[in-house]
């Protein structure tokens, strides 16, 4: 079963970005607007992934009851919240003996009615459930230091496969914030290329261009690289996180 | 009756579809666990306790030998798991709870959630996946 939140096992082996990685990946994009590395996006997941452990444990000074952990037993009548149910809050109705020991272990099941609707939960499970985690002691900018690079690689994988994301090297920004870089954009790229006698930065290509100025400098930087990268008429003979473009027919 | 369905709307396996029309999910669930029968079919459900909320669900326990053995890991749902057969193995992994094309669409990392909402109308008639009752879209 699962790893503690701050064990290395948690993040080297357990790590599969959620869907809850994602939203709070996409809420950062919409704050910053602008390209963040893999690492940063990274970072925002293991703090993330630490808030909601330590909100968690915040719930048990809020007087709805004890926070629920797998491991504990419970009694009929007994209040309890539920911090990874969104936080709903019932009373214990019935308990009765697990039925699957073999996978299990000897456990309870209790049966609490949350927002109208009868539910079950594991009661005094022996086995360290991912509830059952410590997390009095974490501190998500350390712990992000440290694993952040480590689930570096897993994020990158998986948001390359997200037609919502791109990314140029090592800059990356939902697709829905970067400017639009059209046609026109793209001929007035090549004349100014033609004229310069020499590579050039997407950032001086800019200045002649007429790209949504409302959107930040990088974000427009990394629009017009991703475009031209794209485009047989240009060549980059840059690096790939600093392009230099030329016209392919000067090479 | 058809529901007016749109990429918000809960879509879940109506496990009823499948006995209505002589299909065994056991066979299915059976070949997930590479399990040599599908004899589950007269099994008491058991409990599956949900790895992430510790909530119990009570179901067949081929599902659980699935949950426990090959959910949640990269290889259960890839790029070359056919789309229908993939959506099916998330609401399986989501131990049928209900999922939108959007949620869908986040966990296969596959195509677009429009795309998405128009294979799944088209699974109820191999798969029985069908809107929630009542839920037009949330």
């Amino acid at each position: 079963m699962s790893n503690r939140i701050d064990s290395a096992e948690y993040w080297i082996e357990d790590f599969e970005p959620t869907g809850d990685d994602l939203e709070a990946l996409y809420a950062h994009m919409l704050d910053a607007l602008q390209p963040v590395s893999i690492e940063t996006l990274a970072a925002t997941v293991v703090r993330r992934r630490v808030s909601a452990a330590l909100a968690a444990r915040a719930a048990t000074s809020k007087g709805d009851g004890a926070v629920y952990v797998p491991a504990n037993r419970y009694d009929v009548g007994q209040k309890i919240v539920f911090p990874a149910i969104g936080g709903l809050n019932g009373k214990v109705e019935a308990v009765r003996p697990g039925n699957n020991g073999a996978h299990y272990g000897p456990y309870d099941v209790i049966s609490v009615t949350l927002d109208g609707r009868q539910r079950s939960f594991a009661a005094g499970l022996s086995y360290p459930h991912e509830l059952a985690q410590a997390v009095g002691e974490l501190d998500g900018d350390v712990l992000a230091d440290r694993y952040a690079m480590v689930i570096a690689p897993r994020l990158r994988e998986r948001l390359s496969g997200d037609a919502e994301w791109v990314h140029s090297g090592d800059r990356w920004i939902l697709k829905s914030l970067l400017p639009e870089v059209n046609t026109g954009h793209r001929n007035l790229a090549e004349a100014i290329l033609m004229l310069s006698g020499e590579p050039l930065p997407a950032e001086k290509i800019l200045k002649d261009l007429d790209v949504d100025k409302s959107t930040p400098l990088a974000s427009r930087t990394l629009a017009v690289d991703l475009v031209l990268s794209g485009d047989k008429r240009f060549r980059n003979v840059g690096a790939i996180e600093a392009p230099l473009w030329t016209l392919a027919t000067l090479g | 009756m058809h529901t007016i369905s749109n990429i918000q709307t809960p879509f879940h396996i109506d496990l009823n579809w499948w006995s209505e029309h002589g299909r065994n999910l056991g066979r299915f669930l059976a070949e997930i666990v590479g399990a040599e029968s599908d004899a589950r079919s007269s099994d008491a459900p058991v409990d599956f306790i949900h790895p992430r909320t510790g909530e119990v669900f009570q179901i067949d326990p081929l599902w659980v030998r699935v949950l426990i053995e090959r959910a949640y890991q990269p290889d259960y749902i890839t790029p070359s798991t056919p789309l229908t057969n993939a959506l099916l193995r998330a609401l399986l992994e989501n131990v049928n709870e209900p999922m939108t094309a959007v949620e869908l669409h986040r966990r296969l990392n596959r195509s677009n959630p429009q795309t998405l909402l128009r294979v799944l109308k088209a699974t109820r008639s191999e798969y029985g996946i069908v809107p929630v009752e009542g839920a037009a879209g949330r």
